[in-house]
């Protein structure tokens, strides 16, 4: 070797004097935090540039893992007193059942009644999901929220965003904002004017079919499953102005809008009110009455 | 002038200066750095193609929350696919080996997770996400070789970036080019 340190001519280079190149392992670290950063860089403007780009955050796929606890972990919550009465960027919507929605709920709330076993009624979840970004989707349940909770999850599967659960339910919005609107149900005891007037059955499907008013319709009271959507449309489609529900509860008049098991009658006359069917009455009498059934059998088709 | 140089003396210090910087583990690392690009390669295609797929893939292992899933899934194959190609034109050799072993890491880390936890997936995910939407029909149990092709890997890895100076590449070419330069300046 000679004395400038360059070897001779086939003789190999040594490579360092140190006897670990430690300034080189280092180098090698900033080397990657730059090819790391590097990476990054591409991947976003790669993905912002592909038509079918991921999001960058995934909020809860359930469809990969199933049933996720996360939500259930973290309930976002809000208090009444955060929220103010007709504010457009807030929907309220009641997911309790048809009769506790009619005795007292937020003036112009939405109506999503959470049963035991079934979904979130599909036409209202639309609705939602049509409203502007950003709008926050208030549920109110009861004071306990476990029903606004498990509407919040079934909600948030289907994909909308900006869900909140009412914290207290709906006593915690009349104590900070006032009285609430509450639903009534007319009742009638002798209806004359039965002519171009809808009339459902509110009876289970076998007293139906022993006997039934005649043209009658029958949409069986059940605090377990949603109305049969069917039946629904036929009452839609006959656009009467009057819809008598029957039997109803002789002794209290059908008024009564609290309680555990309102009579068939009541409730089935308050879940039609509450998705908007108008001139709805109940039909305050005993069936079958003393001369016996009108007809008999099932829903004609 | 004649002044001594590390290489001439003897003792513990200049035995370890020669075997760390003896040059044929420039010609060791070579294969090496072909073998784990090429596989890095190979890997990082399919997810690029198809971040969906690896997503899923991700999700399956259950380390990270599902928030995060599409983030790594977007990232991840950018990252093997630069760092695979520093390897194999031998740029930044020594970083880019420096991230490969930090991919491995997470790699085993997550197939140990997946042992561990006993969770049955189809497929690793490596290199072919499309095979893990099989779960359902075809549950396999995780093996171990692709433990072992991981640790394998990442002492490979660990080699280039303790002993490779990059003599046969990009690196090795810039640094020529510079001497020459200067040479002649």
């Amino acid at each position: 070797m000679s004395e400038s340190g360059n070897p001779g001519p086939g003789m190999l280079r040594p490579r360092s004097a140190a006897a670990v190149p430690w300034r080189e392992l280092g180098v090698a670290w900033r080397d990657a935090g730059l090819l790391v950063v590097l990476a990054v860089v591409c991947a976003l403007a790669f993905n912002a540039l592909r038509p079918e780009g991921l999001s960058l955050l995934r909020y809860a796929p359930f469809d990969l893992l199933g049933p996720c606890p996360e939500i259930q972990d973290h309930v976002p919550k809000i208090t009444a007193g955060k929220l103010k009465p007709g504010d457009e960027n807030v929907v309220i919507v009641d997911v309790r059942l048809a009769w506790t929605f009619m005795s007292g709920h937020v003036p112009g709330a939405w109506f999503l009644p959470m049963y035991e076993t079934a979904p979130p009624d599909e036409e209202v979840v639309s609705r939602l999901r049509a409203l502007r970004p950003g709008t926050w989707i208030v549920l109110v349940g009861a004071a306990g929220t476990v029903t606004a909770e498990r509407a919040l999850t079934a909600l948030s599967v289907q994909g909308l965003r900006g869900l909140y659960v009412l914290d207290g339910g709906i006593e915690a919005w009349e104590k900070r904002h006032g009285p609430l609107a509450v639903g009534q149900v007319q009742v009638v005891t002798d209806p004359q004017d039965l002519q171009g007037a809808v009339l459902i059955d509110a009876r289970d499907e076998e007293s139906f079919a022993a006997g039934h008013r005649e043209g009658a319709l029958n949409l069986p009271f059940d605090d377990l499953l949603p109305p049969d959507p069917e039946v629904l449309r036929k009452i839609r489609a006959a656009k009467a102005d009057r819809i008598y529900v029957y039997p109803g509860n002789q002794a209290s008049g059908g008024s009564q809008a609290s309680g555990k098991d309102p009579p068939a009658g009541f409730g089935v006359a308050c879940e039609l009110i509450a998705r908007g069917f108008q001139g709805v009455k109940l039909w305050n009498a005993p069936y079958p009455g003393p001369s016996g059934p009108d007809v008999t059998g099932g829903t004609p088709p | 002038m004649n002044l001594p140089t590390p290489h001439a003396s003897s003792g513990p210090a200049s035995w370890v200066a020669r075997a760390w910087n003896h040059p044929a583990h420039d010609f060791v690392s070579l294969p090496i750095r072909w073998i784990v690009g090429v596989t890095f390669l190979i890997a990082a295609w399919p997810k690029l193609v198809v971040p969906e797929d690896f997503a899923w893939s991700i999700a399956m292992y259950q380390m990270i929350s599902p928030r995060y899933v599409h983030l790594l899934a977007i990232i991840l194959p950018f990252v093997e696919l630069i760092a695979s190609v520093a390897f194999l034109a031998g740029f930044r050799v020594r970083g880019a080996a420096v991230v490969m072993c930090g991919m491995l890491v997470m790699f085993i880390m997550a197939l140990s997770y997946a042992f561990v936890h006993e969770i049955e997936m189809t497929s690793c995910g490596c290199f072919s996400p499309a095979g893990a939407r099989a779960l359902s029909e075809h549950r396999e149990t995780v093996g171990t070789s692709l433990l072992w092709r991981d640790v394998w890997m990442l002492i490979g890895c660990g080699y280039v970036w303790l002993f490779d100076t990059g003599r046969w590449g990009v690196d090795g070419c810039l640094r020529h080019w510079k001497k020459r330069k200067t040479q002649h300046g």
